[in-house]
Protein backbone atom coordinates (compact mmCIF):
# COMPACT_ATOMS: atom_id res chain seq x y z
CA UNK A 1 0.00 0.00 0.00
CA UNK A 2 3.15 2.22 0.54
CA UNK A 3 4.33 1.52 -2.54
CA UNK A 4 1.10 2.61 -4.08
CA UNK A 5 1.09 5.66 -2.14
CA UNK A 6 4.35 6.64 -3.04
CA UNK A 7 3.86 5.98 -6.71
CA UNK A 8 0.70 8.48 -6.37
CA UNK A 9 2.97 11.01 -5.30
CA UNK A 10 5.35 10.90 -7.41
CA UNK A 11 3.42 10.91 -10.18
CA UNK A 12 1.04 14.38 -8.59
CA UNK A 13 4.61 15.58 -7.78
CA UNK A 14 6.11 15.19 -10.94
CA UNK A 15 4.56 18.33 -12.65
CA UNK A 16 5.67 20.67 -9.63
CA UNK A 17 8.99 18.96 -9.72
CA UNK A 18 9.32 19.62 -13.57
CA UNK A 19 8.23 23.38 -12.95
CA UNK A 20 10.57 23.61 -10.48
CA UNK A 21 13.47 23.04 -12.96
CA UNK A 22 12.63 26.69 -13.93
CA UNK A 23 15.18 28.99 -13.49
CA UNK A 24 14.30 30.33 -9.58
CA UNK A 25 15.62 33.31 -8.25
CA UNK A 26 17.20 33.17 -5.10
CA UNK A 27 19.25 35.65 -3.10
CA UNK A 28 22.53 35.59 -1.70
CA UNK A 29 22.37 36.13 2.26
CA UNK A 30 23.57 39.32 3.52
CA UNK A 31 26.06 39.49 6.64
CA UNK A 32 24.47 41.44 8.69
CA UNK A 33 25.26 41.18 12.90
CA UNK A 34 22.29 38.86 13.83
CA UNK A 35 20.52 40.09 17.35
CA UNK A 36 21.08 37.70 20.47
CA UNK A 37 17.43 35.99 20.94
CA UNK A 38 18.04 36.22 24.96
CA UNK A 39 17.23 40.02 24.49
CA UNK A 40 14.18 40.34 26.44
CA UNK A 41 16.81 40.38 29.29
CA UNK A 42 17.91 44.17 27.79
CA UNK A 43 14.80 46.00 28.49
CA UNK A 44 13.76 48.69 30.70
CA UNK A 45 11.65 47.84 34.11
CA UNK A 46 8.17 48.82 33.73
CA UNK A 47 4.66 48.01 34.26
CA UNK A 48 3.50 45.41 31.34
CA UNK A 49 1.08 43.33 29.97
CA UNK A 50 2.22 40.65 28.29
CA UNK A 51 0.96 37.46 26.45
CA UNK A 52 2.64 33.51 26.59
CA UNK A 53 0.74 32.07 24.01
CA UNK A 54 1.44 27.89 23.32
CA UNK A 55 -0.28 26.47 20.61
CA UNK A 56 0.15 22.97 19.68
CA UNK A 57 -1.54 19.73 18.55
CA UNK A 58 -4.11 19.84 20.33
CA UNK A 59 -3.75 22.87 22.88
CA UNK A 60 -4.30 26.29 23.46
CA UNK A 61 -2.61 27.77 26.23
CA UNK A 62 -2.56 31.70 26.45
CA UNK A 63 -0.91 33.14 29.55
CA UNK A 64 -2.08 36.49 30.61
CA UNK A 65 0.33 38.28 32.73
CA UNK A 66 0.30 41.38 34.55
CA UNK A 67 3.16 42.40 36.49
CA UNK A 68 6.35 44.73 37.07
CA UNK A 69 10.08 44.71 35.32
CA UNK A 70 11.37 43.25 32.48
CA UNK A 71 8.86 40.60 30.56
CA UNK A 72 10.12 36.93 30.41
CA UNK A 73 12.82 38.30 32.48
CA UNK A 74 13.25 39.65 36.03
CA UNK A 75 9.67 40.95 36.89
CA UNK A 76 6.94 39.92 39.13
CA UNK A 77 3.01 40.12 39.17
CA UNK A 78 -0.50 37.98 38.36
CA UNK A 79 -0.90 35.01 35.50
CA UNK A 80 -4.47 34.63 34.08
CA UNK A 81 -4.35 31.13 32.06
CA UNK A 82 -7.48 30.26 30.41
CA UNK A 83 -6.63 26.70 28.73
CA UNK A 84 -8.67 23.91 26.53
CA UNK A 85 -7.92 20.88 24.86
CA UNK A 86 -9.80 18.33 23.87
CA UNK A 87 -9.79 16.29 27.03
CA UNK A 88 -10.11 19.28 29.46
CA UNK A 89 -10.60 23.32 29.65
CA UNK A 90 -9.81 25.76 32.93
CA UNK A 91 -7.90 28.29 33.87
CA UNK A 92 -5.03 28.73 36.51
CA UNK A 93 -4.71 32.24 38.05
CA UNK A 94 -1.60 33.23 40.51
CA UNK A 95 1.35 34.71 41.43
CA UNK A 96 4.75 34.83 39.84
CA UNK A 97 7.97 36.06 40.23
CA UNK A 98 11.15 35.58 37.68
CA UNK A 99 14.73 36.65 38.72
CA UNK A 100 16.64 35.40 35.45
CA UNK A 101 17.43 31.97 36.01
CA UNK A 102 15.33 31.15 39.17
CA UNK A 103 11.45 31.27 39.09
CA UNK A 104 8.66 30.97 41.72
CA UNK A 105 4.41 31.06 41.37
CA UNK A 106 2.03 30.10 43.26
CA UNK A 107 -1.54 29.86 42.41
CA UNK A 108 -5.04 28.34 41.63
CA UNK A 109 -6.01 25.64 38.41
CA UNK A 110 -9.57 25.15 38.05
CA UNK A 111 -9.90 21.97 35.75
CA UNK A 112 -13.20 20.32 34.18
CA UNK A 113 -12.56 17.38 32.49
CA UNK A 114 -14.51 16.23 29.70
CA UNK A 115 -14.06 12.44 29.07
CA UNK A 116 -12.52 11.48 32.23
CA UNK A 117 -14.99 10.31 35.64
CA UNK A 118 -13.59 10.55 39.23
CA UNK A 119 -12.43 6.72 40.19
CA UNK A 120 -13.28 4.35 42.50
CA UNK A 121 -10.14 3.71 44.77
CA UNK A 122 -7.26 0.18 43.95
CA UNK A 123 -4.07 0.20 43.75
CA UNK A 124 -3.44 0.51 40.10
CA UNK A 125 -4.79 1.54 37.13
CA UNK A 126 -4.88 0.89 32.99
CA UNK A 127 -6.48 2.70 30.18
CA UNK A 128 -9.57 0.98 30.42
CA UNK A 129 -10.19 2.28 34.16
CA UNK A 130 -9.49 5.86 32.87
CA UNK A 131 -11.93 5.21 29.83
CA UNK A 132 -15.11 4.23 32.14
CA UNK A 133 -18.09 6.44 32.51
CA UNK A 134 -19.30 6.56 35.84
CA UNK A 135 -21.89 9.57 35.53
CA UNK A 136 -19.05 11.39 37.66
CA UNK A 137 -16.95 14.14 35.20
CA UNK A 138 -14.16 15.17 37.34
CA UNK A 139 -14.09 18.62 38.46
CA UNK A 140 -11.54 20.16 40.89
CA UNK A 141 -9.34 22.63 42.00
CA UNK A 142 -5.33 22.54 42.21
CA UNK A 143 -3.32 24.73 44.54
CA UNK A 144 -0.04 24.61 43.78
CA UNK A 145 3.28 25.90 44.48
CA UNK A 146 6.24 25.18 42.31
CA UNK A 147 9.92 27.20 41.64
CA UNK A 148 11.91 26.37 39.00
CA UNK A 149 15.64 27.09 38.20
CA UNK A 150 17.81 26.82 35.15
CA UNK A 151 21.38 27.51 36.57
CA UNK A 152 23.99 28.04 34.10
CA UNK A 153 27.08 25.19 34.38
CA UNK A 154 29.15 24.40 31.87
CA UNK A 155 28.21 24.48 28.00
CA UNK A 156 24.46 24.94 29.65
CA UNK A 157 22.38 25.08 32.20
CA UNK A 158 20.96 22.41 35.44
CA UNK A 159 17.44 22.19 35.28
CA UNK A 160 15.41 21.93 38.30
CA UNK A 161 11.88 21.95 39.43
CA UNK A 162 9.94 21.31 42.47
CA UNK A 163 6.05 21.39 42.55
CA UNK A 164 3.49 21.01 45.30
CA UNK A 165 -0.28 20.53 44.95
CA UNK A 166 -3.33 20.51 46.76
CA UNK A 167 -6.56 19.07 44.93
CA UNK A 168 -9.91 20.28 45.99
CA UNK A 169 -13.26 19.66 45.67
CA UNK A 170 -12.67 15.61 45.35
CA UNK A 171 -15.73 14.14 46.66
CA UNK A 172 -14.45 12.47 49.61
CA UNK A 173 -13.17 8.61 48.83
CA UNK A 174 -12.29 9.37 44.93
CA UNK A 175 -9.39 9.24 43.15
CA UNK A 176 -8.99 11.41 39.99
CA UNK A 177 -6.73 11.88 37.03
CA UNK A 178 -4.79 14.84 37.13
CA UNK A 179 -4.57 16.63 33.83
CA UNK A 180 -1.71 18.67 34.33
CA UNK A 181 0.58 15.91 35.87
CA UNK A 182 -1.25 13.49 34.50
CA UNK A 183 -1.06 10.94 37.20
CA UNK A 184 -4.17 9.24 39.25
CA UNK A 185 -3.89 10.92 42.55
CA UNK A 186 -5.18 10.42 45.96
CA UNK A 187 -6.28 14.08 46.99
CA UNK A 188 -5.40 16.53 48.14
CA UNK A 189 -1.09 16.19 48.28
CA UNK A 190 1.16 15.79 45.38
CA UNK A 191 4.37 16.92 44.47
CA UNK A 192 6.90 16.85 41.52
CA UNK A 193 10.89 16.97 41.39
CA UNK A 194 12.57 17.37 38.58
CA UNK A 195 16.02 17.43 37.26
CA UNK A 196 18.34 18.03 34.26
CA UNK A 197 20.56 19.13 32.47
CA UNK A 198 19.99 20.78 29.21
CA UNK A 199 22.78 21.88 26.70
CA UNK A 200 22.83 25.33 24.31
CA UNK A 201 23.59 24.65 21.00
CA UNK A 202 24.67 27.41 18.50
CA UNK A 203 26.86 30.49 18.26
CA UNK A 204 23.53 32.36 19.24
CA UNK A 205 22.87 30.10 22.00
CA UNK A 206 19.08 29.73 20.21
CA UNK A 207 18.94 25.93 20.78
CA UNK A 208 18.52 23.87 24.02
CA UNK A 209 18.27 20.14 24.66
CA UNK A 210 18.48 18.49 27.29
CA UNK A 211 17.98 15.56 29.55
CA UNK A 212 15.31 15.03 32.19
CA UNK A 213 14.16 12.70 34.95
CA UNK A 214 11.23 13.31 37.70
CA UNK A 215 9.34 11.63 40.63
CA UNK A 216 5.75 12.49 41.31
CA UNK A 217 5.06 11.46 45.11
CA UNK A 218 1.75 10.80 45.72
CA UNK A 219 1.29 10.17 49.72
CA UNK A 220 -2.04 9.46 50.27
CA UNK A 221 -1.75 6.32 47.69
CA UNK A 222 1.63 5.32 48.70
CA UNK A 223 2.91 5.53 45.37
CA UNK A 224 5.67 7.44 43.53
CA UNK A 225 5.97 7.73 39.37
CA UNK A 226 9.10 8.04 37.81
CA UNK A 227 9.48 9.66 34.25
CA UNK A 228 12.08 10.56 31.93
CA UNK A 229 12.56 12.02 28.64
CA UNK A 230 13.90 15.14 26.81
CA UNK A 231 13.19 18.79 26.67
CA UNK A 232 14.04 21.21 23.67
CA UNK A 233 14.09 24.87 22.61
CA UNK A 234 14.46 26.42 19.53
CA UNK A 235 14.35 30.14 19.49
CA UNK A 236 12.93 31.36 16.08
CA UNK A 237 12.84 35.27 17.22
CA UNK A 238 12.27 37.45 19.69
CA UNK A 239 8.60 36.49 19.56
CA UNK A 240 8.63 32.65 18.66
CA UNK A 241 9.78 29.98 19.86
CA UNK A 242 9.22 25.95 19.15
CA UNK A 243 9.35 23.95 22.24
CA UNK A 244 9.11 20.05 23.35
CA UNK A 245 8.84 18.60 26.36
CA UNK A 246 8.61 14.93 26.20
CA UNK A 247 8.42 13.11 29.34
CA UNK A 248 7.57 9.12 29.47
CA UNK A 249 6.74 6.42 32.62
CA UNK A 250 9.30 4.22 33.54
CA UNK A 251 8.34 3.53 36.63
CA UNK A 252 5.00 3.39 38.56
CA UNK A 253 1.85 1.85 39.71
CA UNK A 254 -0.91 2.22 36.97
CA UNK A 255 -0.46 1.24 33.58
CA UNK A 256 -1.52 4.85 31.36
CA UNK A 257 0.67 4.51 28.19
CA UNK A 258 0.89 7.86 26.90
CA UNK A 259 -1.31 9.34 29.29
CA UNK A 260 1.09 8.55 32.01
CA UNK A 261 3.15 10.40 29.87
CA UNK A 262 3.88 14.44 29.67
CA UNK A 263 4.12 15.95 26.09
CA UNK A 264 2.04 18.48 26.65
CA UNK A 265 4.32 20.71 25.85
CA UNK A 266 5.08 20.07 21.91
CA UNK A 267 4.75 23.06 19.70
CA UNK A 268 5.22 27.09 19.65
CA UNK A 269 5.12 29.14 22.01
CA UNK A 270 4.76 33.29 21.23
CA UNK A 271 5.57 35.98 23.52
CA UNK A 272 4.64 39.47 23.57
CA UNK A 273 4.93 41.96 25.67
CA UNK A 274 3.52 45.97 25.84
CA UNK A 275 6.54 48.30 25.71
CA UNK A 276 8.49 46.04 23.38
CA UNK A 277 10.46 46.97 20.21
CA UNK A 278 10.26 44.43 18.22
CA UNK A 279 13.36 43.38 16.72
CA UNK A 280 12.68 42.45 12.86
CA UNK A 281 13.14 38.80 12.01
CA UNK A 282 14.21 39.93 8.27
CA UNK A 283 17.54 40.55 7.17
CA UNK A 284 17.10 40.18 3.99
CA UNK A 285 14.26 42.14 1.79
CA UNK A 286 11.70 39.73 0.23
CA UNK A 287 12.59 39.64 -3.80
CA UNK A 288 9.58 41.59 -5.49
CA UNK A 289 7.76 39.52 -7.85
CA UNK B 1 26.09 20.24 5.72
CA UNK B 2 23.06 21.97 5.73
CA UNK B 3 21.27 19.19 4.50
CA UNK B 4 22.86 17.10 7.60
CA UNK B 5 21.69 19.64 9.74
CA UNK B 6 18.37 19.86 8.79
CA UNK B 7 17.25 16.47 8.53
CA UNK B 8 18.68 15.82 11.91
CA UNK B 9 16.21 18.52 12.88
CA UNK B 10 13.42 16.11 11.29
CA UNK B 11 15.18 13.41 12.74
CA UNK B 12 14.45 14.67 15.97
CA UNK B 13 11.46 15.74 15.76
CA UNK B 14 10.20 12.97 14.39
CA UNK B 15 11.54 9.68 16.49
CA UNK B 16 11.80 11.90 19.75
CA UNK B 17 15.35 10.63 19.69
CA UNK B 18 17.68 13.50 21.72
CA UNK B 19 21.13 14.37 19.79
CA UNK B 20 23.56 16.94 21.02
CA UNK B 21 26.79 18.49 20.52
CA UNK B 22 28.90 20.86 22.32
CA UNK B 23 30.04 24.13 21.94
CA UNK B 24 33.97 23.20 21.82
CA UNK B 25 34.08 20.60 19.11
CA UNK B 26 30.54 20.14 17.60
CA UNK B 27 29.40 17.29 15.61
CA UNK B 28 27.99 20.02 12.99
CA UNK B 29 27.73 23.49 13.06
CA UNK B 30 24.21 24.72 13.55
CA UNK B 31 23.92 27.77 11.03
CA UNK B 32 23.14 31.07 11.89
CA UNK B 33 19.78 32.17 11.39
CA UNK B 34 18.83 33.60 7.33
CA UNK B 35 22.36 32.11 6.43
CA UNK B 36 20.73 30.05 3.77
CA UNK B 37 19.73 30.76 0.18
CA UNK B 38 16.58 32.91 0.51
CA UNK B 39 13.49 31.23 -0.65
CA UNK B 40 11.21 33.21 -2.90
CA UNK B 41 7.57 33.10 -3.82
CA UNK B 42 7.58 32.84 -7.58
CA UNK B 43 5.49 34.88 -9.75
CA UNK B 44 3.60 32.32 -11.36
CA UNK B 45 2.66 30.80 -8.07
CA UNK B 46 -0.82 31.35 -6.56
CA UNK B 47 -0.83 32.86 -3.19
CA UNK B 48 -3.73 32.36 -0.82
CA UNK B 49 -6.29 35.05 -1.30
CA UNK B 50 -9.69 36.03 0.88
CA UNK B 51 -11.63 33.25 -0.86
CA UNK B 52 -9.46 30.34 -0.28
CA UNK B 53 -8.86 31.86 3.25
CA UNK B 54 -12.79 31.42 3.97
CA UNK B 55 -12.80 28.03 2.48
CA UNK B 56 -10.19 27.06 5.40
CA UNK B 57 -12.23 28.92 7.87
CA UNK B 58 -15.86 26.80 6.49
CA UNK B 59 -13.84 24.10 6.14
CA UNK B 60 -12.57 23.87 9.79
CA UNK B 61 -15.71 25.05 11.52
CA UNK B 62 -17.28 21.83 8.90
CA UNK B 63 -14.90 19.78 10.82
CA UNK B 64 -15.58 20.79 14.24
CA UNK B 65 -18.67 20.66 13.79
CA UNK B 66 -19.15 17.24 12.88
CA UNK B 67 -17.01 16.27 15.68
CA UNK B 68 -19.81 17.92 17.86
CA UNK B 69 -22.93 16.07 16.32
CA UNK B 70 -24.13 12.96 16.96
CA UNK B 71 -23.33 10.68 13.58
CA UNK B 72 -26.34 9.50 12.09
CA UNK B 73 -27.46 5.75 12.98
CA UNK B 74 -26.67 4.24 9.40
CA UNK B 75 -26.59 0.54 11.52
CA UNK B 76 -23.45 0.02 9.35
CA UNK B 77 -21.19 -2.22 11.42
CA UNK B 78 -18.67 -4.91 10.34
CA UNK B 79 -16.16 -4.95 7.95
CA UNK B 80 -16.05 -5.39 4.28
CA UNK B 81 -14.07 -6.89 1.59
CA UNK B 82 -10.48 -7.88 3.33
CA UNK B 83 -11.54 -6.14 6.66
CA UNK B 84 -12.44 -9.05 8.61
CA UNK B 85 -9.32 -10.58 7.68
CA UNK B 86 -7.02 -7.76 7.87
CA UNK B 87 -8.46 -6.80 11.57
CA UNK B 88 -7.84 -10.65 12.25
CA UNK B 89 -4.33 -10.74 11.22
CA UNK B 90 -3.35 -7.24 13.20
CA UNK B 91 -5.44 -6.46 15.79
CA UNK B 92 -4.07 -6.81 19.11
CA UNK B 93 -5.78 -8.74 21.37
CA UNK B 94 -5.29 -7.36 24.80
CA UNK B 95 -8.11 -4.35 24.88
CA UNK B 96 -5.36 -2.21 27.29
CA UNK B 97 -2.57 -2.79 24.92
CA UNK B 98 -4.71 -1.89 22.28
CA UNK B 99 -5.82 1.17 23.91
CA UNK B 100 -2.03 1.85 24.50
CA UNK B 101 -1.35 2.23 20.71
CA UNK B 102 -4.33 4.39 20.10
CA UNK B 103 -2.89 6.96 22.57
CA UNK B 104 0.77 6.00 20.88
CA UNK B 105 -1.13 6.95 17.50
CA UNK B 106 -2.48 10.19 19.03
CA UNK B 107 1.19 11.11 19.86
CA UNK B 108 2.09 10.82 15.38
CA UNK B 109 -0.92 12.36 15.08
CA UNK B 110 0.45 15.40 17.19
CA UNK B 111 3.88 14.80 15.24
CA UNK B 112 2.90 14.77 12.13
CA UNK B 113 0.60 17.57 12.11
CA UNK B 114 3.21 19.71 13.72
CA UNK B 115 5.76 18.79 11.53
CA UNK B 116 5.02 20.82 8.44
CA UNK B 117 4.60 24.03 10.76
CA UNK B 118 6.93 23.74 12.64
CA UNK B 119 9.77 22.36 11.04
CA UNK B 120 9.37 23.04 6.81
CA UNK B 121 7.42 26.61 7.36
CA UNK B 122 9.55 28.04 10.73
CA UNK B 123 12.24 26.70 11.05
CA UNK B 124 13.88 25.81 7.26
CA UNK B 125 11.75 28.54 5.63
CA UNK B 126 11.70 31.49 8.17
CA UNK B 127 14.36 31.02 10.06
CA UNK B 128 16.95 29.33 8.31
CA UNK B 129 16.28 31.12 4.79
CA UNK B 130 14.92 34.25 5.95
CA UNK B 131 11.57 34.01 3.84
CA UNK B 132 8.88 35.00 5.97
CA UNK B 133 6.83 35.61 2.78
CA UNK B 134 7.15 31.91 1.90
CA UNK B 135 6.63 30.56 5.19
CA UNK B 136 3.62 32.31 5.91
CA UNK B 137 1.86 30.78 2.40
CA UNK B 138 3.09 27.27 3.30
CA UNK B 139 2.16 27.88 6.93
CA UNK B 140 -1.81 28.92 5.50
CA UNK B 141 -1.09 25.98 2.49
CA UNK B 142 -1.12 23.83 5.12
CA UNK B 143 -4.14 24.89 7.32
CA UNK B 144 -5.79 24.86 3.94
CA UNK B 145 -4.80 21.38 3.83
CA UNK B 146 -5.93 19.91 7.00
CA UNK B 147 -8.79 21.84 7.04
CA UNK B 148 -10.54 20.65 4.18
CA UNK B 149 -8.88 17.09 5.03
CA UNK B 150 -10.89 17.66 8.30
CA UNK B 151 -14.18 18.70 6.76
CA UNK B 152 -14.30 15.56 4.39
CA UNK B 153 -13.60 13.35 7.22
CA UNK B 154 -16.05 14.60 9.38
CA UNK B 155 -18.81 14.72 6.77
CA UNK B 156 -17.83 11.27 6.33
CA UNK B 157 -17.66 10.26 9.83
CA UNK B 158 -21.09 11.38 10.01
CA UNK B 159 -23.25 10.52 7.10
CA UNK B 160 -21.26 6.78 6.94
CA UNK B 161 -21.94 5.95 11.32
CA UNK B 162 -19.96 3.20 10.83
CA UNK B 163 -19.29 1.37 13.85
CA UNK B 164 -15.52 0.84 14.78
CA UNK B 165 -14.28 -2.79 15.04
CA UNK B 166 -13.88 -2.88 18.52
CA UNK B 167 -18.02 -2.82 18.78
CA UNK B 168 -18.21 -6.21 18.47
CA UNK B 169 -16.05 -6.51 22.08
CA UNK B 170 -18.46 -3.89 23.76
CA UNK B 171 -20.06 -5.36 26.77
CA UNK B 172 -17.77 -8.02 26.29
CA UNK B 173 -13.88 -7.59 26.68
CA UNK B 174 -14.44 -4.00 26.91
CA UNK B 175 -16.88 -2.08 29.24
CA UNK B 176 -20.02 -0.95 27.75
CA UNK B 177 -19.92 2.17 30.20
CA UNK B 178 -16.66 2.99 29.04
CA UNK B 179 -16.64 6.21 26.83
CA UNK B 180 -15.41 4.52 23.64
CA UNK B 181 -18.60 2.36 23.92
CA UNK B 182 -21.05 4.76 25.28
CA UNK B 183 -20.02 7.70 23.12
CA UNK B 184 -20.63 8.88 19.64
CA UNK B 185 -16.81 8.00 19.25
CA UNK B 186 -18.28 4.32 18.28
CA UNK B 187 -19.76 5.51 15.54
CA UNK B 188 -17.03 7.19 13.26
CA UNK B 189 -15.18 4.67 12.02
CA UNK B 190 -15.27 5.58 8.68
CA UNK B 191 -13.08 6.68 7.87
CA UNK B 192 -9.81 7.14 9.51
CA UNK B 193 -9.16 10.64 10.64
CA UNK B 194 -6.44 9.98 11.92
CA UNK B 195 -5.03 8.63 8.62
CA UNK B 196 -6.40 10.89 6.40
CA UNK B 197 -4.36 14.18 8.89
CA UNK B 198 -1.17 12.11 8.25
CA UNK B 199 -1.54 11.60 5.19
CA UNK B 200 -2.08 14.97 4.23
CA UNK B 201 0.86 15.73 6.57
CA UNK B 202 2.86 13.43 4.44
CA UNK B 203 1.87 14.57 1.15
CA UNK B 204 2.05 18.43 2.18
CA UNK B 205 6.21 17.68 3.31
CA UNK B 206 6.42 15.85 -0.04
CA UNK B 207 4.65 19.11 -1.82
CA UNK B 208 6.71 22.05 -0.08
CA UNK B 209 9.80 19.97 -0.26
CA UNK B 210 9.62 18.90 -4.67
CA UNK B 211 8.34 22.39 -5.35
CA UNK B 212 10.90 24.45 -3.13
CA UNK B 213 13.69 22.27 -2.35
CA UNK B 214 13.17 23.57 1.09
CA UNK B 215 16.50 21.38 2.18
CA UNK B 216 18.33 22.50 -0.74
CA UNK B 217 19.41 18.91 -1.78
CA UNK B 218 17.71 16.49 -3.78
CA UNK B 219 18.53 13.37 -1.55
CA UNK B 220 17.34 15.13 1.98
CA UNK B 221 14.37 16.60 0.08
CA UNK B 222 13.07 12.96 -1.15
CA UNK B 223 14.20 11.72 2.08
CA UNK B 224 11.83 14.23 3.66
CA UNK B 225 9.20 13.04 1.62
CA UNK B 226 9.32 9.52 2.12
CA UNK B 227 10.21 9.35 5.53
CA UNK B 228 6.84 11.77 6.16
CA UNK B 229 4.82 8.96 3.90
CA UNK B 230 6.44 6.04 5.94
CA UNK B 231 5.60 7.70 9.10
CA UNK B 232 2.12 8.24 8.04
CA UNK B 233 1.83 4.83 7.05
CA UNK B 234 2.86 3.28 10.58
CA UNK B 235 0.05 5.13 11.72
CA UNK B 236 -2.63 3.87 9.59
CA UNK B 237 -1.70 0.38 10.42
CA UNK B 238 -1.22 1.07 14.18
CA UNK B 239 -5.17 2.29 13.57
CA UNK B 240 -5.96 -1.40 12.50
CA UNK B 241 -3.52 -2.73 15.51
CA UNK B 242 -5.35 -1.00 17.87
CA UNK B 243 -8.26 -1.84 16.84
CA UNK B 244 -10.10 1.53 16.53
CA UNK B 245 -10.50 0.92 12.34
CA UNK B 246 -10.97 -1.40 9.67
CA UNK B 247 -8.44 -1.77 6.76
CA UNK B 248 -10.91 0.20 4.67
CA UNK B 249 -11.27 2.91 7.03
CA UNK B 250 -7.22 3.65 7.01
CA UNK B 251 -7.23 2.76 3.01
CA UNK B 252 -9.75 5.14 2.43
CA UNK B 253 -8.36 7.69 5.06
CA UNK B 254 -4.89 7.94 3.25
CA UNK B 255 -6.73 8.19 0.18
CA UNK B 256 -8.24 11.68 0.97
CA UNK B 257 -5.58 12.82 2.73
CA UNK B 258 -3.13 12.08 0.01
CA UNK B 259 -5.11 13.25 -2.81
CA UNK B 260 -6.08 16.82 -0.41
CA UNK B 261 -2.50 17.05 0.63
CA UNK B 262 -0.89 17.36 -3.00
CA UNK B 263 -3.55 18.30 -4.93
CA UNK B 264 -3.87 21.65 -2.97
CA UNK B 265 -0.06 22.54 -2.95
CA UNK B 266 0.59 20.94 -5.97
CA UNK B 267 -1.78 21.69 -8.94
CA UNK B 268 -2.96 25.21 -7.29
CA UNK B 269 -0.27 26.79 -5.36
CA UNK B 270 2.75 25.92 -6.87
CA UNK B 271 1.21 25.23 -10.15
CA UNK B 272 3.88 27.04 -12.18
CA UNK B 273 3.70 25.06 -15.33
CA UNK B 274 -0.51 25.51 -15.08
CA UNK B 275 0.03 29.21 -15.66
CA UNK B 276 2.22 28.83 -19.03
CA UNK B 277 -1.34 26.20 -19.89
CA UNK B 278 1.57 23.65 -20.09
CA UNK B 279 -0.34 21.43 -17.41
CA UNK B 280 -3.19 19.64 -17.94
CA UNK B 281 -5.06 19.41 -14.67
CA UNK B 282 -5.85 22.80 -12.13
CA UNK B 283 -8.35 23.67 -9.71
CA UNK B 284 -9.38 27.09 -8.80
CA UNK B 285 -11.47 28.22 -6.11
CA UNK B 286 -14.42 30.95 -7.06
CA UNK B 287 -16.00 32.80 -4.44
CA UNK B 288 -19.95 33.29 -4.86
CA UNK B 289 -22.42 34.93 -2.94
CA UNK B 290 -21.59 33.27 0.54
CA UNK B 291 -20.28 30.18 -0.71
CA UNK B 292 -17.23 29.56 -2.47
CA UNK B 293 -17.05 26.89 -5.48
CA UNK B 294 -13.95 25.10 -6.24
CA UNK B 295 -13.65 24.65 -10.16
CA UNK B 296 -11.56 21.98 -11.74
CA UNK B 297 -10.06 21.71 -15.39
CA UNK B 298 -8.97 18.78 -16.91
Amino acid sequence: MRAAFLAVAVTLAAPAAQAAELPFPELAPTPEPIVEPGHWTGEPARPFVSLRLDLGYLYAKPRFSFGYGKPFSVWGGLDLVPFATPDSAGGYSGLRMQLGWFELRAGARFVHSFSRQYLTPKASYDLLDLAENTGRPANYVGLEAEASAAIPAGPGNILALFTASSVQLVPAGAYVYDETLRVVISPPPVYRGRLGYSLIVGKEGIARIGLVGEVIEIPDRAAQVYRAGFIGSFDIDDHLQLIATVLVPVYGPDSLGLLGADYTELGIRYRWASGHAHVPHERIPEASP
Amino acid sequence: MRAVFLMSIAAVVATMTVSSTSNADPPFAIPQRCTGKQLCWAPSFNRMDIPEMVLTGAAASIALAANIVHPLNTGWSGGIFFDDAIRSALRLHSVDAQLEVRSGTDLGLAVMTSYPFLVDSLIVAYWYRGSADVALQMALIDAEAFAITGAIEGISNFVAGRARPYAQECGGGIPSNTTDCSGDTLNRSFFSGHSAVSFTAAALICAHHEALHLFDSAAADHAACIAGFTAATAIGVMRIVGDAHYFSDVFIGALVGTTVGLTIPLLHHYNRAGSSKSSPIGFSVVPGFGTATVVGTF
